[in-house]
């Protein structure tokens, strides 16, 4: 393929940290204590970590894969390691797993924010409100929605604050003995904890899209998702260390409960504003994906840009979300996506590097 | 410019509120009492803080509407549940009965001793209610507390919550809310110790009179302000003062307050027998009276520091018996336990062994200050 197309704008190192952070930290941060705690009672944020470990080796396979393409997305290397109808149905696949993450993010968003803060507002409005924000934005190309994730990336530091008003608070003896729960229960602890860590797939399309050297976006990746981990596992520390275990059944949004008790004279309800920091986070993971989504879809029918489909998927995913914002449905969609993004992070990509390996494909030589 | 148009359409959804609450709108309830009546039911009662409507004379000018001190409405009802009641009095009063406000809730002494926690569901349920909210246990009844006269005092919940305050602060009792309470209250390694209050008749003035101790969800004993003093000795939960008034030797007295301490549970869990624990406090302190004086003299500092600790040895050791007779584990040495083996936990039978079990105090007070005078 020599007559490449026109290269769209790039990204830098710096950006793709923030992107893939952002896309990471998302609607997980409130409730993943509570889930991995369901698993793993008080050691959970060892399944955390754990499951940081399984994602660092699903983006160095990543890694090694687009390396063998470093100017092509996955959309446009898949040709030639599978054919032309296989790499069609991997990337529907990939393009309904995006689409799918993305309207549960929403769906999740808004349950949350009914349940919080908005009981009487109809969940329809906030589902509007936000995919017509994050059309806006998404219908740009990679580098307009890199800088404003970038931008957003400085909120992190109020999840940091949280640490800092609890210290009081915090019982190191709710977590001790550490690892009595069993490495059963820790592994299985984990796969609840891949969805929050979720959304480093996207490295597959933005690789390309990274001026650096391919050292450089393996760090950027990789270190974006230690961040992340390490947050993770901070927050989960420390609501395990704040709850006392038979708490932590009960509460299904920890973070949030935790925060509500801290007092700070003229503030209030300081969850509702943690809450506010939590929707940047929310809205900016669906972004990624609903981008990722949409270049996938413009790719499938041939598109020259996915503005197109970007409107179309926007369209389609306001009552998906909302029918299925409900605790029952989002559960039960979360296993599912939970074990899909094991394949999509994992397996596939696994699959197509040794076919790589074995077909002697790299770029140029196709 | 073209295309300013769209400012009207984007406008329009800035108008959208569903979930607005105006203050105008609404009965901002400020105290909650609660009391367990017969087959299940409840009384509750709120104390809701009145507009002055139609007291100010219109030529006064502002100065005489802001002076005049707040009234309060408190109303009380019986129902099954809490906020089957709340609907209720709901129906009874203009505007929207609203909780996020709330800076106390007190629960009834009696009410407290049957699962304390089982009262607080619809608090910890909805989430605009505000967790921070003190909780205290009332000597009495809640309903009839508030129906007390409190000398000087139109606001009972704000007069209520400033006394918990300062009692914090001197540690005289916990530093708990609602949330922090619930944690301890579910807790099966260690218990919950909430401050008590009650009417001074004499003074016509509300108490802070030591604090609930807890075994599970029920209150079942109570410590007074000095034994709630050492407990948050022994625990390292105190504010920025403690003061301790001891008579030594010689019918002198001496009142000292708290500079600085440290203290720290030891617990051994042999495999076969039971479990023990041992408290060593080191306290400094300084004296802030002392009649006799002389304190310059290490002869007069050297004995006082040996009576001083034999005081509060006593004082501790009374303490964590009355911890032990309540069968509340509030400074935690189960939790200890499960942290070290929770095997041998679970094998335990807490209930029993906690009150036989064997607790060391190791009491150590120097004075390091005089103040202005030796």
């Amino acid at each position: 393929m020599g007559g490449k197309m026109k290269r769209e704008a790039s990204i830098s190192t710096w950006q793709l940290f923030f992107f893939l952070l952002q896309t990471q930290v998302g609607v997980g941060i409130l409730t993943l204590p509570y889930e991995v705690h369901q698993a793993a009672g008080k050691d959970g944020w060892l399944s955390i970590l754990l499951a940081g470990f399984f994602i660092q080796t699903g983006i160095f396979i990543i890694w090694i894969l687009a390396c063998r393409f470093p100017e092509k997305t996955l959309a446009d290397f898949l040709p030639l390691l599978v054919g032309r109808v296989l790499s069609i149905i991997i990337i529907a696949f990939y393009t309904l797993f995006f689409f799918v993450v993305a309207s549960q993010v929403l769906a999740i968003f808004l349950s949350i924010t009914v349940k919080w803060a908005f009981p009487r507002t109809p969940s329809i409005v906030f589902a509007v409100i936000i995919t017509a924000l994050t059309i806006y934005l998404i219908q740009e190309d990679v580098r307009v929605i890199a800088r404003f994730h970038v931008l957003m990336s400085f909120l992190l530091l109020g999840v940091l604050l949280v640490f800092l008003l609890m210290w009081n608070h915090l019982n190191v003896y709710y977590l001790l003995p550490v690892g009595s729960s069993g490495f059963k229960d820790i592994l299985s602890g984990s796969p609840k904890a891949l969805f929050a860590l979720n959304g480093i797939e996207i490295l597959l399309w933005l690789f390309p899209f990274t001026q650096a050297e391919n050292k450089k976006k393996w760090i950027a990746a990789a270190g974006a998702s230690l961040v992340v981990t390490v947050i993770y596992t901070l927050l989960a520390l420390c609501a395990f260390a704040y709850f006392s275990a038979v708490k932590l059944t009960h509460v299904p949004e920890p973070v949030l409960y935790m925060i509500k008790s801290i007092e700070l004279g003229i503030v209030e309800r300081l969850d509702l504003i943690f809450l506010s920091i939590w929707a940047v986070f929310s809205i900016t993971s669906f972004m990624s994906y609903l981008y990722i989504a949409a270049m996938g879809a413009a790719k499938m029918v041939n598109a020259k840009h996915h503005k197109k489909s970007v409107y179309v998927l926007g369209v389609l995913i306001v009552p998906l979300a909302v029918y299925t914002s409900n605790a029952e449905t989002i559960k039960i969609l979360g296993s599912i996506t939970g074990k899909a993004a094991i394949a999509f992070l994992f397996a596939i990509p696994l699959f197509l590097l040794l076919v790589a390996i074995i077909r002697r494909k790299r770029e140029g030589t196709g | 410019m073209k295309k300013w148009w769209t400012i009207i359409p984007l406008s329009l959804l800035l108008a959208g509120c569903w979930d607005q609450r105006s203050v105008k709108d609404l009965n901002l309830i400020f105290g909650v009492g609660i009391d367990r009546e017969e087959e299940n039911n409840l009384t509750l009662t709120v104390e809701i803080p009145q507009e002055n409507q139609g007291t100010t004379s219109g030529g006064g000018g502002t100065e005489g509407a802001t002076q005049q001190a707040a009234q309060s409405l408190v109303m009380s009802e019986k129902g099954q549940t809490i906020r089957d009641v709340a609907f209720q009095l709901d129906r009874r009063i203009d505007g929207a009965l609203d909780i996020s406000k709330l800076s106390v809730l007190m629960v009834g002494k009696e009410s407290a001793q049957h699962d304390l926690y089982a009262l607080l569901d619809a608090y910890f349920r909805n989430p605009i209610s505000p967790l921070n909210a003190k909780l205290v246990v009332v000597d009495g009844r809640a309903d009839e507390f508030f129906q007390k006269d409190f000398k000087g005092q139109t606001l009972y919940s704000d007069y209520f919550f400033k006394l918990i305050e300062t009692a914090e602060q001197e540690s005289a009792i916990p530093v708990t809310n609602m949330q922090l309470a619930c944690n301890l209250l579910l807790d099966e390694g260690s218990d919950a110790v909430i401050p008590l209050i009650s009417y001074n008749e004499e003074q016509r003035a509300a108490e802070i009179n030591g604090s609930a101790l807890f075994n599970g969800r029920s209150m079942s004993g109570e410590l007074t302000t000095e034994e709630a003093s050492a407990f948050l000795i022994m625990d390292n939960q105190t504010q920025q003062e403690l003061p301790l008034t001891f008579r030594v030797k010689g019918e002198e007295d001496i009142s000292v307050t708290l500079i600085d301490s440290k203290a720290k549970l030891k617990v051994s869990v042999p495999k076969n027998g039971s479990p023990a624990a041992t408290v060593s406090v080191d306290m400094k302190v300084q004296a802030i009276e002392y009649p006799p004086q002389g304190l310059n003299k290490k002869k007069v500092t050297k004995t006082l520091d040996q009576q001083l600790t034999e005081e509060a040895q006593k004082l501790l050791q009374q303490t964590v018996q009355k911890m032990q007779e309540a069968n509340s584990d509030a400074l935690g040495i189960g939790r200890r336990i499960i942290a070290k083996d929770p095997d041998t936990f679970k094998k335990l039978d807490w209930g029993e062994v906690y009150p036989d079990m064997d607790i060391k105090v190791e009491t150590k007070v120097k004075i390091e200050r005089t103040g202005a005078i030796f």
